[in-house]
């Protein structure tokens, strides 16, 4: 009746590597971090109310409306995708000693969404800043017989519902810090204005594409309120999530549909992995059009040509849609032949 | 390797996370949490891996997934008591599969084993490709928790006192039930994973103990899942009992070596964390392996320096 026997340690030896391996595996995707500057910042600082957001379009939603009232911790990184987040150690601690915890919410999180949402019986003061639209703005995908509707929640590439957001966040931190009312007041004049410019902005270089050309074919089904904004129509070979992959069907199909409409460029996403529309780019002998930024803001190194000739950095909400129409208008615009 | 490696700092390290009562009350219940699992993972894994099914709990943790799915389909949400009953259905089904391979054709434990999960597995996912891309249902979501949210996780009440985070409690009573059923199955557990004879002419049913073992695998793989993830599920089945082997070779003191073995997991685990900024889960399975490594290399039991040092002839005496 002993437990050992003297076989068991070459079964040991598998079993310690094949866990070692999962391990570390683990441990480094957990550790990558976003960029140098937020290395060595300690997350929370005693003196400033702290705000900590989740995505990068909410950290750049809450800069600019607060500018430097406050103290922004933000959890994901340029380039992060949100769907597959994991939280560090640092992150925990920088929740729990938030004064303010601004997430996006319609699951974009996954299974942080939901824990913030309950965050509020914690203690602990959660905004979900999609929470105040109205469900006839928001785009609820065709699910088939299921009487479950989840949301999509990429709701920022449609420019009003963009403002709403800045607006309905404005009135709570208002709430929140009555004393910085009219500097909250004056900084969403300033940034709904600039939403409102690169909109108009966006329509007009729109008409550059001609009309049998307005199709974006993406990774991942993010841009449906872009298309809706825009005049496309928005083709994607994954889901909502990008936790699901794509079916041979799904990938057949969206083969048939480049090649019968001759569609002249598809485009991949910084934050999904750009190996499958790159193949079927090969096999539809269609180019490759660009990068797009979906779900998550780039690094504040990259800029592009904006309204006015002014140049918008990528890590803001602005540069985002300057580079993602100047990149689709660029690819779209070509005749087919 | 300074990026990967941050300098030490003690005090924020091993002091700041129980500096005030908040930060207390929310990192107890982290470090708590990661006890929990490793101790009732730990010791329903002394019997799993003296079975040789080490890799039972793997083949479980993916054999769940049709479970979902049509627990999923059939009430259409996402509530969490359908699911937890659907996933212990299917795990359960997927280890009687397993079994039933095992002994009714030729195959191989391990080749039935890899058989049953990977078909469970594609058959939830064909179940939810079928049920259209735009469902926002995939494990990752639902069931996968992270251990860092646990207190952030809804309460249970008592009335209108708060009694604690459910997930907290779930996995506080799923380790009194193992506890439990190991004190009274005690006898019938270790006559059936040792002799397996020796049980049929004690009048043993060694299918009914088999089947109670990987019910109670199922439920705490479920439970723990929900709460803190995969990886750490997996890797807690397997490494306290295969640790503490290197030391004793009693199924009592390897039992009793789960306990401070997972209050050393889960400390070592959240500082570590701190220390490098990264997934306490991770972090956790790191400190493991590492108490692994330095059992199998000063082990008294088969250790590499006991047995080079020591007991060269019994090793020679066993590969001949």
């Amino acid at each position: 009746m002993t437990f050992n026997n003297p076989n068991k340690s070459n079964v040991f030896i598998k079993l310690f590597i094949y866990n070692t391996t999962l391990a570390l595996l683990f441990l480094t995707i957990s550790c990558e971090r976003g960029p140098k500057e937020d290395l060595n910042v300690i997350a929370i600082d005693n003196e400033k109310t702290n705000i900590v957001v989740t995505t990068t379009h909410i950290r750049d939603l809450v800069q600019k409306i607060t500018g430097n009232r406050f103290r922004i911790h933000s959890l994901m990184g340029p380039g992060v995708d949100p769907h597959i987040y994991k939280p560090t150690s640092r992150d925990i601690l920088a929740i729990t000693k938030a004064d303010i915890v601004v997430f996006h919410g319609m699951m974009l999180e996954g299974k942080l969404s939901e824990v913030l949402s309950s965050g509020e019986k914690k203690g602990i003061f959660t905004f979900n800043a999609t929470a105040g639209l109205p469900n006839e703005q928001i785009i609820f995908p065709d699910q088939g017989d299921g009487n479950i509707q989840y949301p999509d929640p990429h709701v920022w590439f449609d420019p009003k519902i963009w403002s709403t957001v800045a607006r309905e966040f404005t009135k709570m931190i208002s709430d929140f810090d009555p004393a910085g009312k009219n500097f909250y007041k004056k900084n969403l004049k300033l940034f709904t204005d600039e939403i409102l410019l690169i909109e108009n902005w966006a329509t007009a270089q729109m008409k550059n594409i001609p009309q049998s050309n307005k199709k974006l074919v993406t990774s991942h089904d993010a841009f449906q309120y872009f298309g809706r904004a825009m005049g496309l129509e928005v083709i994607a070979l994954q889901g909502v999530s990008t936790t699901t992959e794509a079916g041979l069907g799904d990938r057949a199909s969206l083969v048939d549909l480049i090649k019968q409409q001759n569609i002249p460029a598809i485009f991949i996403e910084s934050s999904v992995n750009p190996g499958a529309i790159e193949e079927i780019a090969k096999e539809c002998k269609v180019t490759v059009g660009g990068e797009l930024f979906s779900d998550a803001l780039g690094s504040k190194d990259h800029s592009s040509v904006g309204p006015g000739g002014r140049l918008f950095t990528a890590n803001t909400w602005s540069g985002m849609m300057v580079h993602n129409v100047s990149t689709i208008v660029k690819a779209l615009r070509q005749k087919t032949l | 390797m300074t990026e990967f490696f941050p300098p030490l700092d003690f005090s924020d390290t091993f002091w700041a996370p129980w500096a005030t009562q908040k930060d207390f009350a929310w990192n107890a219940q982290i470090v708590g949490m990661g006890i929990m699992v490793s101790l009732s993972c730990g010791l329903i894994g002394s019997f799993i891996v003296a079975r040789k099914l080490a890799l039972m709990g793997d083949a479980i943790s993916h054999g769940i997934l049709p479970g979902l799915a049509i627990a999923f389909i059939t009430t259409q949400s996402n509530a969490l008591f359908p699911m937890f009953i659907g996933a212990c259905g299917a795990g359960l089904l997927c280890s009687f599969c397993i079994e039933w391979l095992h002994k009714k054709t030729p195959l191989k434990m391990d080749a039935a084993l890899g058989l049953t999960f990977t078909s469970f597995f594609a058959l939830g996912v064909l179940l939810i490709t079928q049920m259209g891309n735009n469902t926002h249902i995939d494990p990752e979501c639902l069931l996968y928790g992270e251990i860092g949210f646990t207190p952030l996780a809804e309460s249970i009440y008592w009335g209108s006192v708060e009694i604690g985070s459910r997930p907290l409690l779930s996995i506080g009573l799923v380790t009194l039930v193992i506890i439990l059923t190991i004190t009274v199955f005690y006898k019938q557990l270790m006559v059936t994973s040792f002799d397996q004879t020796l049980s049929v002419s004690l009048g043993l049913s060694v299918r009914t103990i088999h089947y109670g073992l990987m019910l109670v695998l199922a439920i705490t793989i479920v439970a723990s899942f929900e709460s803190v993830g995969v990886i750490l599920v997996i890797a807690m089945l397997i490494f306290p009992s295969t640790t503490a082997s290197f030391f004793f070779t009693r199924m009592p003191a390897i039992l009793l070596c789960s306990f401070p073995l997972s209050i050393f997991y889960s400390f070592g685990g959240f500082f570590l964390a701190r220390w490098l900024d990264c997934s306490i889960a991770g972090s956790m399975v790191v400190v493991a392996m590492v108490c692994f490594g330095i059992a199998w290399l000063l082990g008294t039991e088969n250790g590499i320096l006991t047995n080079l040092f020591f007991r060269k002839r019994t090793i020679l005496d066993h590969s001949n």
